[in-house]
């Protein structure tokens, strides 16, 4: 009896059958009465076989994109992979060709490009990716309160903190001098400059203050003071001892002297540090003061120059000063105090912003003929000002856009160069904008920043990022076809011709790639393959190393289908081997092995970055290997993007073109996925 | 099964005859790069060595139909010498004879002028290797752990974010994670040394120097082993013979562990031991952007210096390597799996 799927359906639903009833619920008891009337027959004598179905009918591709759309990794990873590959169409071609992509300045735009901006997509003060940097221990500048060599404007979040080091430098205050041994065999010698003793007349006294300290890598050692005169006779004032604080009577310490015709002693003070058994001696002198009860206001101001209470002016001292202590051995500063601060540096600011720019009367007539400002200069209106009314006039700005905002200030006097037929000698500090200066219309932003080169890094990794896809394309295009033609014959055929083959592939198969693209790079150095001959050395070791898992696919793809009852069919009816392979067999398995073989696009990406790392060739290519090659030397600093940027591209490229691979392979071969499912 | 042993081994060896012997030709054809070394007395010596092992010809005056003319160098004694170069198949003769009689795979011609090639090889190998071994030591229990711990909470969290994890991290390329190690090592402020320390270094720095390279090589493998692992354990632990194990009266821990374990080993042990037969090739990418002193990194120099019988060795060593590894995970499905007769009829 033929049973519809409603009796089946009920009969298994019902736990148990009893006289025709049905009990619907065990618990309950409840019950239906249903008779043997109330079924039919569904299908007694109608044919089913040429009615249409029901269901909508679906294809193999179909069915695969269906179970390919339903893995999420697979989309979001073909996603990722198809937004790459639009931008690296898209971005070469509408990125402006700004100023320099090439080099430097005079090139395309006529722009000059800095080196190494930071990348900029947000607006300075985001915090992220807005083109600042933070600088930390820069030098601040207490008398201009900026961090040294930075401008007004261009920083912020500046935080400032005291710190002191053993340098002397102008920004610097107070500390100490050290003297000490520069070597074992000599004592250290710190000299002042000469000075004219009138020991008749007046009385001197010479103060010295250490401090009761020792500079790292030296010991703390015992100094005399003497008087040296310029015949290099010395006079012992103190003898080797370590007091902190000295004050020497000099005229009543000094013996018989030789004093010239007016009663003058020449000579300078000499301190001497002692060499210790232990190491390089040193002392550390907090102040040196002589004095005198002259009335002669220049003896008493020589000698307050020649007197120093801080240590870092007394080193900083320039030569044109008379003041200058000399050594023969070693003098250093200690502990000297400076101001250093932590900013957020906006880069762009500083670059593009508007700034003060003095400019030449040259240049200023350069910009007159650039119709930037004009020059009112005549006999009576020439001197230099700051009078910006007057400047106004003298120097109207006639572009409200262009390169000059405004004249602040005329420096030096404006003469007239009959020779010449102009006006010259004086220069303007004018207000500029930074953007119009280097050759911009409005101010740049580059999202990815500028490398080393000075180029635009965005445009760059793209254009690059896009030959890389053209080769692994191309490649993969060429590999995927001899692959499949050897596989074919060699599957197709099987006996001797499959064991042939399979030697020959197991052969070349057994060179590492290495070898081969190393090889195939010292030919193309060799016979030199065009302009480009290392791309073309790479894409013949491609060609060489990659159809062989194509062949080994398809190979197997033949076993299997060759065998098949349509293939029969179509053999019986005459066709040759040619169109059983490639009309019949080859169709039916191309998905395939296609879809296997998309990994190949990444992997040929891959190859060619790992040669262009290990320094095998490639380099000055625009491929996107060679620019992670370029970027791996920023491992340290503020270039650090440089490296970041095109290994987190090529992080995200690789890991969504597997995860889509993966997903296209499972898609239209589910029983390939087996225990991971 | 010996049968299958004894001729696999032998095709091995034909194989590598083969593909060792067209890459010396294929070197070989190219022009001889020159020496770099300026001093004659080391560069006739060199030259002489040569003449010796059977690769040139050495004359007092010009020759004509010997081959080509290498150089033509006067020596300390004022006599000016003619090397002429054998043509490719005489050396390749020569250079086999070396080999099989001598054990003598080659001279160095610039990278250190005068030195055998093997001993440079043999100089490089211990750091190549112990850098691999460590890692290994690490990877390989660890993968197996995670493999095994993700297999048993399937479709828990943890799982599947270690899944994702290790897909990211088997498909991020080697050198990009090399240079975020590196790139770590640089702002650590001198905990990891950002390069491999030199042999004058303190011992803690040493020690130091091995965690980056160890990192780099362990990484991407624990995350293969991992995945690989409980693919197979996921496998095994859905089959039927797990659930006799289990209607036998066996707890779940003595199925997985006697049963569902061992078995999805099988196809795993072949992979550690392959990985240990390739410790010895190492990474080109992290020796060269680490700067170790190993192998890999003797390679590039080798190129870069155009030491072409250097570059042969290191060449023939890594396709020894390899060709030595794929037999072993051959061989080893064999005796550790009974089930697969490898090379049976059907």
């Amino acid at each position: 009896m033929d049973l519809s799927i409603h009796e089946l359906e009920w009969g298994q639903r019902s736990s148990m059958v009893k006289e025709g009833k049905f009990i619907i619920n065990s618990e309950t008891g409840e019950e239906i009465d249903i008779k043997q009337e109330d079924f039919k027959f569904v299908q007694q004598d109608s044919k089913i076989h040429d009615v249409k179905f029901g269901t909508k009918a679906t294809t193999f591709f179909r069915d695969s994109m269906r179970r390919f759309v339903k893995s999420k990794s697979a989309l979001v990873g073909a996603i990722i992979v198809g937004l790459l590959a639009v931008l690296s169409i898209i971005v070469p071609e509408l990125t402006p060709d700004v100023g320099a992509y090439d080099v430097e300045r005079a090139n395309i735009g006529g722009q000059t490009v800095e080196k190494d901006i930071q990348p900029k997509l947000f607006p300075a003060g985001t915090g992220f990716w807005d083109g600042t940097v933070r600088k930390t221990h820069v030098l601040y500048n207490e008398d201009t309160n900026l961090p040294n060599g930075y401008r007004e404007g261009v920083f912020t979040d500046l935080i400032t903190y005291e710190e002191e080091v053993n340098s002397a430098n102008a920004l610097g205050k107070n500390g100490y001098v050290s003297v000490y041994c520069a070597d074992t065999n000599s004592v250290g010698t710190f000299l002042s400059p000469y000075i004219d003793f009138d020991l008749n007349n007046v009385d001197y006294d010479l103060t010295i203050t250490t401090i009761d300290e020792a500079m790292e890598g030296y010991i703390k050692s015992t100094y005399r003071v003497l008087l040296q005169d310029s015949e290099r006779n010395t006079y012992v004032l103190s003898d080797y001892g370590n007091s902190l604080k000295q004050e020497l009577d000099i005229n009543s310490l000094l013996g018989t002297v030789n004093t010239n015709s007016n009663g003058i002693f020449t000579a300078r003070i000499r301190i001497e540090v002692l060499n210790q058994s232990t190491g390089l001696g040193s002392i550390i002198l907090d102040d040196v003061i002589i004095s005198s009860n002259s009335t002669d206001e220049e003896e008493i101001e020589t000698l307050a120059g020649i007197s120093f209470t801080e240590g870092n002016e007394v080193l900083l001292r320039e030569s044109e000063s008379p003041y200058v202590w000399t050594s023969t051995s070693g003098r250093g500063a200690y502990r000297v105090e400076y101001t250093y601060c932590d900013f957020t540096y906006d880069q762009y600011e500083d670059i593009y912003g508007n700034y003060e720019m003095t400019i030449s009367s040259l240049d200023a007539v350069v910009y007159e003929t650039q119709g930037q400002i004009s020059i009112n200069l005549d006999a009576d209106n020439r001197l230099a000002t700051t009078d910006k009314e007057v400047l106004k006039e003298r120097f109207p700005v006639l572009k409200s856009d262009g390169l000059i905002i405004e004249v602040i200030e005329q420096v030096g006097d404006a003469e007239y160069n009959f020779s010449r037929n102009r006006w010259g000698n004086y220069s303007l500090v004018c207000m500029v904008r930074g953007y119009k200066y280097l050759g911009y219309d409005s101010k740049p932003m580059f999202i990815f920043g500028t490398n080393d080169n000075r180029r635009d890094y965005c445009k760059l990794i793209f254009t690059s990022l896009r030959f890389s896809f053209l080769l692994a394309i191309g490649v993969s295009a060429v590999n995927i076809i001899i692959g499949l033609v050897w596989g074919s014959i060699s599957g197709y055929f099987g006996g001797w011709t499959d064991i042939i083959m399979e030697r020959l592939v197991e052969i070349i198969g057994s060179l590492p790639t290495t070898v081969i693209i190393t090889l195939c790079i010292m030919y193309g150095n060799q016979y030199g393959w065009g302009d480009s001959s290392d791309v073309v050395a790479l894409m013949l070791a491609l060609f060489l190393t990659g159809w062989m898992s194509v062949a080994g696919r398809t190979r197997t793809q033949f076993y299997r289908f060759k065998g098949r009852e349509y293939v029969l069919a179509s053999r019986t009816l005459g066709t040759k081997d040619a169109g059983l392979i490639f009309r019949h067999i080859l169709p039916n398995s191309m998905g395939t092995i296609i879809t296997g073989s998309i990994l190949m696009i990444p992997s040929v990406i891959y190859t060619e970055a790992s040669i262009a790392y290990l320094g095998l060739g490639l380099q000055n290519q625009n491929m996107f290997g060679v620019i992670l090659t370029e970027a791996n030397s920023h491992y340290m600093g503020e270039t650090t993007y440089l490296l970041i940027i095109p290994t987190v591209l090529m992080a995200a490229l690789l890991v969504s073109f597997n995860l889509f691979g993966n997903g296209l392979r499972d898609a239209f071969n589910p029983q390939l996925k087996g225990g991971e499912q | 099964m010996v049968r299958y042993i004894i001729k696999r081994v032998l095709f091995v060896f034909l194989t590598c005859f083969i593909v060792l012997s067209l890459t010396y030709i294929l070197i070989n054809m190219l022009e001889m790069p020159s020496i770099v070394s300026t001093n004659p007395g080391q560069i006739i010596a060199y030259y002489n060595k040569q003449c010796e092992l059977g690769f040139m010809l050495r004359f007092t005056e010009p020759q004509s139909g010997y081959g080509e003319l290498v150089r033509q160098i006067t020596g300390g004694t004022g006599t000016t010498y003619y090397y002429y170069v054998k043509p490719v198949l005489d050396r390749y003769l020569a250079w086999l004879s070396n080999i099989f009689l001598r054990w003598d795979w080659g001279t160095s011609s610039n990278y250190a002028m005068g030195r055998t090639t093997i001993s440079i090889i043999m100089e490089r190998l211990p750091v190549t290797i112990s850098i691999n071994i460590i890692s290994v030591i690490f990877s390989v229990p660890l993968g197996i752990g995670f493999g095994v711990i993700c297999a048993l909470k399937k479709n828990s969290v943890f799982d599947n974010v270690s899944q994702v994890l290790m897909i990211a991290l088997i498909a991020i390329p080697g050198f990009v994670l090399i240079s975020y190690l590196i790139l770590f090592a640089y702002n650590s402020n001198g905990a990891l040394p950002p390069f491999w320390p030199s042999d004058s270094a303190p011992l803690a720095t040493k020690i130091s120097g091995y965690i980056i390279p160890v990192l780099a090589l362990s990484i991407g493998s624990i995350a293969g082993y991992g995945r690989f692992v409980r693919a197979e354990l996921c496998e095994v632990l859905s089959s039927e013979y797990l659930l006799l194990a289990r209607t036998k009266g066996l707890t779940r821990g003595q199925a997985i562990l006697r049963h569902a374990f061992r078995n999805s080993m099988v196809p795993v042990l072949p992979s550690v031991v392959a990985e240990f037969i390739s410790i010895l090739g190492g990474s080109m990418i992290l020796e060269s952007l680490y700067q170790i002193p190993g192998v890999g990194r003797l390679y590039i120099a080798a190129f870069q210096q155009n030491d072409y019988n250097l570059l042969m060795t290191d060449m023939a060593f890594y396709t020894i390597i390899g060709l030595l590894a794929s037999i072993i995970v051959d061989l080893s499905y064999g005796f550790i799996d009974p089930r697969i007769r490898m090379g049976a009829k059907k």
